[in-house]
C-alpha cells in the first residue's frame, strides 16, 4: 500500500521526535541517577563510618585489633561497601578486611597521610573523600572518618565506585531498551494507524475522480465508523444522489417533450370542440388563429375568417373596456402600466351576425406576451339560453320569498307559548327541592331512627340516628335487605299488601334490635307504608325510638314502689318497736348504773343489753330500709371511710381486700353510719361467697353521667364504687331479687342486708348495680353524687363517753316513759331536767325561766307530738324568743326531713331514738361547748 | 531472614526484663550450645557436640548428678555471628537452659559477649567456648567465660618460639580475615616483637572459603617474601586448600603450622584426598598446635577413658545437625576437647549441694585448684582466673597419621 505523502512526513518527524527525547531523557537519567547513587553512596559510608567513630570509641581507643576486626568484619555485609580498615594514629592499618592482602594504593594512601592534615583554617576535616585504584579489583571512593578528630587514628569505609557504574549502566541500558521498545511498539503502530487512515483516504480520492468523470459505476468500500467513513458514506450518497439527479433530468427532458406534443394535440382537439368562439390575432389585430365554432356562431365560411381583423369580424361597436385593451396590443406594454398578459372577462355585448341577425355574447379577452411577439385571445360565448334561464330563476325566487316570511311568523307564535311552559315547570321543580330538602333536614335531625324501603324491603335511606342504633351506615345498608340491618326478634313484614292501617299508631309496638356490634336495644318501633299518588304501596318507612334507658327508668321505679310500700308497714313497726327499745336499753343502763355490780345481775343486764342492741340493729334495719332512716348528710372524704370500713370488716377473715381509690376522689354528702353500713353489707356478701378464702378489690372512681348514659341516675358528677369478689357468684335468675327484702339464699340471713343496702344508696338519690357470673365473682357498683367543691372535713365521730356536767335542761317529751327515763339519766349525768309534755308547755317553761333570769342551757324536744305541737313548731317560736337557745332534736323518724337538716329548723343537734344515756351525755356536751 | 533473625534476637534482649536466678529444672540438667552443625566448618561443631554428650549420657547411665541428668540443648549458628546472637537469646530466654557450654568460634563468641554482660544479672556464665581469642580471657569479659584451652596467643607464641629456637625467623602469616584471624595475627605479632622480629608478610582469605578455592594469589604474596615458615590461622578447609597451592607452587619444604582451632584430623584428612588428586604428597612439613594433648595417647588417663566411653556410649546426634555426607569419626581431638569439657563440668556440678545454681556452680569452678582431667596437667581456677589449662602441645603428620611432634630440629636452620 502506497502511504500518503502527508503522512510519510508526519511519521519521519514523529520519528525524530522520539529519538530526541530518549536521548534527552536517557543522558538526564544518566548524569541524575550517577549523581543521586554516588551521594548516596557517600553518605552511606560517612554514617557508617561516623557511627562506628562515635559509637564505638573505648573499642577503638584499646586498640584491641580483635575486637575492632569483629566490628568492622560486620560492615562488609552492607551491599556496596567493598572494604573497611582501621587505621592507628601512627598510620599502622590494625585491622582490615581485605583480602588477599592489603593493596599497595592503600598502604600508599595511609603511608601519605595527606587527608589527615589540617586544611588551610587549621582545623583538621571532619572527614574527607578520595578515589583510589586497586590494581585488578578497580576503583574505590574510600571514605575516612577521623576518630576524636585524628587523634585515635581513623576509619576507612570503601565503596565500590565500578558498582556504581554498573548500577548506572544497568538502569540506563533497561530505561534506553525500554524507550526503544515503546519507540517500536509506537512506530508499528503509528504505521498501521497511518496505513488505516490514508488507505481509505487514497480510496475516497480515486472516487472522487470517478465522479468528476461521470463515471458512477465506481466502487467505494470503506465501511468504519470514524470521520473517513462518515466522509465515504456521504461520498456515496452524494455520488447516488448525483446519478439519480441526471438520470432524472434526462427522463425529464423527454417527458416533457412527449408532454408538450400530447397537450398541443389535446389543446387543438379541446379548442376545435369548445362550445364558445375562439379568436386569436397577432399585435396587429389579424386573425392568426380561430376555432370552428366562431366560424358557426356568425355563420360565416372558414376562409372569410382566416383573413380579418378581430374588429372587422366582431363589428366595431366594442365596449369601452375591449377597444382599450385591444389599443393597447401592438404597444409597448411597459409604457401602459399593464401586466404582461393583460385580460378582461366577460363582457356583455351584442354580435350582428352576416344575415344581419343579432345574439348576445359575452367577450373574454386576454393579450398574451410571448416570445413571438404580442397576442390578442378572444374567447366569444353565446349567451342567449342563459339570459333567458336567468329571467325564470328571478322569478321562482320572489315566489319562495314570499313562502318563508310566512312561515317564520307561525314558529315565534309557538316558541312563545314553549317558553312559557318551561318558566311554569320551573317554579313547581324548585318547590319540590325545597321541600325535599326540608323532609331530609327533618329525618337528619330528628331523634328517632328512621329507615325508608322500597317495595322489595331493600333500604333506600337510613337518618344518622338509624345508623347509630343499627350500627349500619347508610352506605353499607343501602340496597340491602331491610332485616340485615334492622334485626329483631319479630321482624317487620313489608309487602305491597300492606295497608294504612297497619301503622296508624306511631311508635306504639316494641321490640329488641340487635346493633351491628351485638348490643340490644329496646326499641319502640311503626311502620308505615309509603304510597304514591295512585295509593299503590311504593315502599316503607320504619321509626324507631331507643327506649332502653326509658325500660330501665320504669324497672327501677317498679322496684322503688315495691320496697316503699314494704317499708311503709315496716317502718311503723319499727319506729313503736325503736321508742319501746329506748325504754328498755336505758333502762337496762340505770339498772347497771345503780346496782351494787352484783355478778350476776351484771351479766343478766349485758344479755338483755345485747339482745336490746340486736333488735335494736334490726329495727334501725328494717327504719333503714323502710326509708325511715333519712340520711343525716355530712360532707365526707370517702378515701378512709372505705378503708376503715373494710378493713374493720374483713378482720380475722382469710379474704384480702385490695382498695384503688385515687387521691383526687370528689367528696360525697353522706350518712356516715348509713354508708359504713352498706360497705359492710356489701363486704359482708362478698367474704360469705368466698369460703375458700380470696381477695375484694375496692375501686372508687369519679364519674360524669351524661343524659344518654345507661344508669338512670340525672345527669352529673358521681363518685363511683365498686366491690369487687371473686366468689361463687349470683345465678342469673336470682339477679334481679337480691334487693328485695327478706329474700336471702343464707341459711342465717335476715334477707334484709342489700334490701337496706339498695334503700341507702336510694335515699342518697345514688344508683346501685350488680353483674355477676356464676363461679367468676360478683361485682356491686355504687354511684353517689359527688358533693362540688368542698373540702370534706373528715372527723371520725368520737367513742361515746359518759361526760357528766351541769346545767338546766328543758325536756319535750309526749310519752311518760320517756320523761321519766330522762330525768333519771339527766340527774344521773349531773343535769337539772325541767319537763313539757308538749310544744306549747315547754314555751311556757321556757318564758317563764326567760323572765326570772334563769333562762335553760339547753332544750331537748320530741320533733312530733300528736295532737300538740311539736318541736319543729315550737323551735320557730322558741327561737324569736330566745335566738340563742340550744335546743336538740329528739325523734324515731329518722326519714323525717327536719332530722336531716335540723340546722335549718335551728336545732344544733339530733338524738335518734331509741338513744344511749352516752349519746345524751355526747349531744348535750356538743351543744353546750359548742 | 538473617537480620529479621537478628533484630528479634535484640528486642528480646532489650524487652525482658532482669529474672532473679531461678533453680535449673528438676530433672534434667540443660546447657546450651551454639555451634557450626552446618557449612564447612560443621565437622569441628558436629565432634565437640559428640564428645561432650558421650561423656554426659555416661554419666547419666551412672545416676547422674544427686540423680539428674544432663543434657546439651544444641542449635546451628554456620559458623556466622548473628546466628549465634540469635541462638544464645533463645536459650536464655525460652529454653532456660542453666550455663552456655562450649560455643564455638572467635568471630561468633566475641559477639555474644555483650549478650552475655546484659544476663549478667542471671549470672549466666559461658563454659569452656572453642576459641583462643584473647577477647575471652581478658577484662571486662573474662569474668563471665571459663576457658579451658589455652588461647590462640599462647599457641601462636609457642610456634613462634619453636620456629625461632629452630631457626626459623622470616615468618608469614596466612589468616582468615575476621577476629580470629585477627587474634591470631596479633598472638605471631607479639610473639615475634619479643624476639625483635615482625611478620614479614601477610595474607589473607574470606570466611567460608573451600578446600577447592583457589589460594594461588595468598600463595605468591607470601612466597615473595620468602618466609622460613608460614603460620596459617584458619579453618580447615581453608588452610588445606593453601597448603596444596603452597607445595604446588614452589613453597613446598617450608613448615607451614596451623592452630588448634583448624581441627588437624580434618585438615589431614582433606590433604591426604588432595595428595591423592594432586598426585603430589602434600602432608609433609607440617606442624599442627593443640590445645590439649594427643587423644590416641594411650598413656593417659583421660585418653584410655575417652576411648572407652567414645565406644560405649553412642551418641545419637539431633535432627536439626547437617548429617548429609557427613560420616562422624569415632575419635577426634574435637571430640576429645568436648569430651574433657564435659568431665570439668561434671566434676564442678558433683561438689555443688543441691539445688543447683548458676552462682553455685560458678563457685565450684572457681574453687578447682589443681585438678587433673588425666592429661598429666593440672587445672586451676580462681576468682580472677577463668583460664584452666596453659599448655600446648604439637604434632605433626607422619605416613598420613597425626603423631605427637617433640623434636623440633628436622627444621633447624
Amino acid at each position: 500500500m502506497k502511504l500518503s505523502r502527508l503522512f510519510k512526513k508526519t511519521l519521519a518527524l514523529f520519528i525524530a521526535l522520539f529519538a530526541a527525547v530518549a536521548v534527552t531523557i536517557s543522558a538526564f537519567s544518566a548524569v541524575f541517577i550517577y549523581d543521586q547513587v554516588l551521594e548516596e553512596h557517600k553518605s552511606k559510608a560517612l554514617a557508617i563510618a561516623k557511627s562506628i567513630s562515635s559509637t564505638s570509641l573505648d573499642i577503638l581507643l584499646n586498640k584491641d585489633a580483635t575486637t575492632i576486626q569483629s566490628l568492622i568484619d560486620q560492615l562488609l555485609e552492607i551491599e556496596s561497601i567493598s572494604y573497611v580498615f582501621y587505621e592507628s594514629v601512627d598510620r599502622e592499618i590494625i585491622a582490615h578486611t581485605f583480602v588477599p592482602q592489603v593493596p599497595g594504593s592503600v598502604l600508599d594512601m595511609t603511608a601519605a597521610g595527606n587527608h589527615r592534615e589540617p586544611d588551610e583554617s587549621g582545623d583538621v576535616p571532619e572527614h574527607t573523600f578520595s578515589t583510589i585504584l586497586i590494581p585488578g579489583q578497580g576503583s574505590f571512593l574510600d571514605i575516612s572518618a577521623p576518630i576524636l578528630s585524628g587523634a585515635a587514628g581513623s576509619i576507612h569505609v570503601g565503596m565500590d565506585l565500578q558498582s556504581v557504574k554498573d548500577l548506572i549502566w544497568a538502569t540506563i541500558s533497561k530505561l534506553l531498551l525500554l524507550t526503544l521498545a515503546i519507540f517500536a511498539c509506537s512506530a508499528v503502530a503509528a504505521y498501521f494507524m497511518v496505513n488505516r487512515i490514508s488507505r481509505p483516504l487514497n480510496q475516497l480520492t480515486g472516487y472522487a475522480n470517478s465522479l468528476a468523470a461521470h463515471d458512477f459505476s465506481a466502487k467505494l468500500e470503506i465501511e468504519t465508523n470514524d470521520e473517513v467513513g462518515v466522509l465515504a458514506r456521504n461520498m456515496k450518497t452524494m455520488g447516488g444522489e448525483l446519478k439519480t439527479m441526471i438520470t432524472g433530468l434526462e427522463n425529464a427532458v423527454e417527458n416533457a417533450t412527449a408532454d408538450l406534443q400530447d397537450t398541443l394535440n389535446f389543446l387543438t382537439v379541446v379548442v376545435d370542440n369548445i362550445a364558445d368562439g375562439l379568436l386569436v390575432s397577432d399585435s396587429t389585430g389579424n386573425i392568426i388563429q380561430f376555432n370552428p365554432q366562431i366560424c358557426r356562431m356568425l355563420a360565416l365560411p372558414v376562409e372569410s375568417c382566416t383573413a380579418k381583423e378581430i374588429a372587422e369580424l366582431l363589428g366595431p361597436n366594442f365596449p369601452e373596456s375591449i377597444k382599450l385593451v385591444m389599443e393597447t396590443s401592438g404597444k409597448d406594454l411597459s409604457l401602459l402600466s399593464l401586466n404582461r398578459n393583460t385580460s378582461i372577462r366577460n363582457v356583455d355585448y351584442e354580435i350582428r351576425r352576416a344575415d344581419g341577425t343579432t345574439f348576445p355574447v359575452e367577450i373574454s379577452l386576454s393579450v398574451i406576451q410571448t416570445h413571438k411577439g404580442t397576442h390578442q385571445v378572444a374567447v366569444i360565448r353565446d349567451v342567449t339560453r342563459r339570459k333567458q334561464a336567468e329571467q325564470e330563476q328571478q322569478r321562482i325566487q320572489e315566489l319562495l320569498e314570499q313562502k318563508v316570511r310566512d312561515r317564520t311568523a307561525e314558529l315565534s307564535e309557538a316558541n312563545l307559548m314553549l317558553k312559557e311552559e318551561i318558566t311554569g315547570r320551573r317554579a313547581i321543580e324548585q318547590a319540590l327541592a325545597s321541600e325535599k330538602d326540608l323532609l331530609t333536614t327533618t329525618l337528619r335531625s330528628i331523634g328517632d331512627g328512621v329507615i325508608t324501603t322500597d317495595i322489595n324491603g331493600r333500604i333506600i335511606m337510613m337518618n344518622p340516628v338509624a345508623e347509630k342504633l343499627t350500627g349500619w351506615t347508610q352506605n353499607a345498608a343501602r340496597g340491602k335487605e331491610f332485616t340485615m340491618a334492622y334485626r329483631t326478634m319479630s321482624p317487620v313484614p313489608i309487602s305491597a299488601g300492606m295497608s294504612r292501617q297497619e301503622s296508624a299508631t306511631l311508635l306504639e309496638k316494641e321490640a329488641v334490635l340487635r346493633s351491628l356490634d351485638g348490643r340490644e336495644i329496646h326499641v319502640a318501633q311503626s311502620v308505615s307504608p309509603i304510597l304514591d299518588g295512585h295509593n299503590q304501596v311504593r315502599g316503607a318507612v320504619i321509626v324507631f325510638r331507643d327506649i332502653t334507658r326509658q325500660k330501665k327508668m320504669e324497672e327501677e321505679h317498679r322496684k322503688s314502689e315495691k320496697l316503699s310500700s314494704l317499708g311503709l308497714l315496716a317502718g311503723g313497726i319499727a319506729h313503736d318497736f325503736n321508742n319501746i327499745l329506748t325504754a328498755v336499753l336505758n333502762n337496762i343502763a340505770l339498772a347497771r348504773l345503780r346496782t351494787s355490780y352484783d355478778e350476776t345481775v351484771s351479766q343478766n343486764l349485758s344479755k338483755a343489753e345485747t339482745a336490746v342492741s340486736r333488735a335494736q340493729k334490726l329495727a334501725n334495719q328494717l327504719l333503714t330500709f323502710s326509708k325511715g332512716g333519712a340520711p343525716i348528710k355530712e360532707a365526707l372524704s370517702l378515701e378512709a371511710l372505705v378503708r376503715e370500713a373494710v378493713d374493720f370488716t374483713l378482720q380475722g377473715s382469710n379474704v384480702r381486700c385490695t382498695a384503688e381509690i385515687p387521691e383526687d376522689l370528689w367528696p360525697i354528702e353522706a350518712d356516715r353510719g348509713q354508708l359504713v353500713q352498706v360497705l359492710d353489707n356489701l363486704v359482708i356478701n362478698a367474704v360469705q361467697s368466698m369460703p375458700e378464702g380470696g381477695e375484694i378489690t375496692v375501686r372508687a372512681r369519679n364519674v360524669c353521667i351524661v343524659e344518654e348514659a345507661a344508669i338512670p341516675l340525672p345527669s352529673g358528677n358521681y363518685v363511683c364504687i365498686e366491690v369487687q369478689d371473686q366468689g361463687s357468684g349470683i345465678p342469673l335468675e336470682n339477679l334481679d331479687k337480691i334487693f328485695d327484702p327478706y329474700y336471702t339464699t343464707k341459711e342465717q340471713g335476715s334477707g334484709l342486708g342489700l334490701a337496706t343496702t339498695y334503700s341507702i344508696i336510694q335515699n342518697h338519690h345514688g344508683h346501685i348495680e350488680v353483674e355477676s357470673k356464676v363461679d367468676v365473682g360478683t361485682n356491686f357498683t355504687l354511684y353517689l353524687p359527688a358533693l362540688d367543691h368542698i373540702s370534706c372535713p373528715d372527723v371520725p365521730p368520737a367513742d361515746e363517753e359518759i361526760v357528766q356536767g351541769k346545767g338546766r335542761i328543758l325536756v319535750m317529751d309526749d310519752e311518760a316513759s320517756l320523761r321519766d327515763l330522762l330525768k333519771d339519766a339527766l340527774e344521773f349525768l349531773g343535769y337539772t331536767p325541767v319537763f313539757a309534755r308538749d310544744g306549747r308547755e315547754a314555751l311556757q317553761l321556757y318564758g317563764d325561766a326567760m323572765q326570772n333570769n334563769g333562762t335553760f342551757d339547753a332544750v331537748i324536744m320530741d320533733l312530733t307530738i300528736p295532737g300538740g305541737m311539736g318541736g319543729k313548731e315550737a323551735i320557730e317560736k322558741l327561737m324569736k324568743m330566745d335566738p340563742c337557745s340550744k335546743v336538740i332534736v329528739s325523734s324515731g323518724y329518722s326519714q323525717d326531713p327536719v332530722m336531716s337538716r335540723f340546722r335549718d329548723y335551728g336545732f344544733k343537734e339530733v338524738l335518734l331514738k331509741p338513744y344511749t344515756i352516752g349519746e345524751i351525755s355526747t349531744k348535750l356536751q356538743n351543744v353546750l361547748q359548742g | 531472614m538473617k537480620h529479621v533473625l537478628l533484630l528479634l534476637a535484640l528486642l528480646l534482649l532489650f524487652q525482658c526484663p532482669a529474672r532473679a536466678e531461678a533453680p535449673a529444672g528438676d530433672e534434667e540438667i540443660v546447657l546450651g550450645m551454639s555451634a557450626p552443625f552446618s557449612g564447612p566448618s560443621r565437622a569441628l561443631g558436629i565432634e565437640l557436640y559428640r564428645g561432650a554428650t558421650a561423656y554426659f549420657n555416661h554419666v547419666n547411665r551412672n545416676g547422674g548428678i544427686n540423680g539428674r541428668t544432663i543434657r546439651i540443648q544444641a542449635y546451628d549458628d554456620g559458623y556466622n555471628p548473628d546466628p549465634t546472637v540469635s541462638n544464645t537469646i533463645q536459650l536464655i530466654e525460652r529454653d532456660r537452659v542453666l550455663l552456655l557450654f562450649q560455643y564455638f568460634g572467635t568471630p561468633t563468641v566475641t559477639r555474644i559477649l555483650p549478650v552475655l554482660k546484659r544476663y549478667s544479672d542471671q549470672n549466666f556464665v559461658l563454659l569452656f567456648p572453642f576459641s583462643g581469642a584473647e577477647l575471652l580471657r581478658t577484662p571486662p569479659y573474662s569474668d563471665q567465660v571459663f576457658n579451658l584451652r589455652g588461647s590462640y596467643g599462647q599457641e601462636t607464641k609457642g610456634l613462634v618460639d619453636n620456629f625461632v629456637r629452630a631457626g626459623r625467623k622470616r615468618i608469614a602469616v596466612f589468616y582468615q580475615v575476621d577476629a580470629y584471624g585477627r587474634s591470631g595475627v596479633v598472638g605471631v605479632r607479639q610473639a615475634l616483637h619479643d624476639h625483635g622480629l615482625n611478620i614479614v608478610a601477610e595474607a589473607t582469605y574470606r570466611r567460608g572459603a573451600g578446600v577447592s578455592d583457589s589460594m594461588e594469589r595468598q600463595v605468591e604474596i607470601l612466597a615473595r617474601s620468602r618466609p622460613d615458615a608460614i603460620i596459617t590461622i584458619g579453618a580447615y578447609a581453608a588452610c588445606s586448600a593453601f597448603i596444596r597451592d603452597a607445595r604446588l607452587n614452589g613453597l613446598d619444604s617450608i613448615p607451614i603450622a596451623s592452630l588448634s582451632f583448624a581441627g588437624k584430623e580434618r585438615q589431614a584428612e582433606l590433604l591426604a584426598q588432595e595428595s591423592a588428586r594432586q598426585n603430589k604428597d602434600l602432608t609433609q612439613n607440617l606442624v599442627f598446635s593443640h590445645v590439649f594433648p594427643f587423644y590416641g595417647d594411650q598413656h593417659l588417663p583421660a585418653g584410655r577413658e575417652y576411648h572407652t566411653v567414645m565406644t560405649t556410649s553412642p551418641v545419637v546426634l539431633p535432627a536439626n545437625f547437617d548429617l548429609k555426607d557427613y560420616a562422624p569419626r569415632q575419635f577426634s581431638a574435637t571430640s576429645f576437647e568436648g569430651f574433657l569439657n564435659a568431665k570439668l563440668l561434671v566434676h564442678a556440678l558433683r561438689k555443688v549441694p543441691p539445688p543447683i545454681t548458676r552462682t553455685k556452680v560458678r563457685d565450684a569452678l572457681e574453687s578447682i585448684k589443681r585438678f587433673d582431667l588425666g592429661i598429666n596437667s593440672n587445672i586451676e581456677f580462681g576468682r580472677d582466673d577463668h583460664q584452666g589449662m596453659d599448655r600446648i602441645f604439637y604434632s605433626t603428620l607422619k605416613h598420613g597419621k597425626i603423631v605427637p611432634l617433640n623434636d623440633w630440629s628436622v627444621w633447624a636452620r
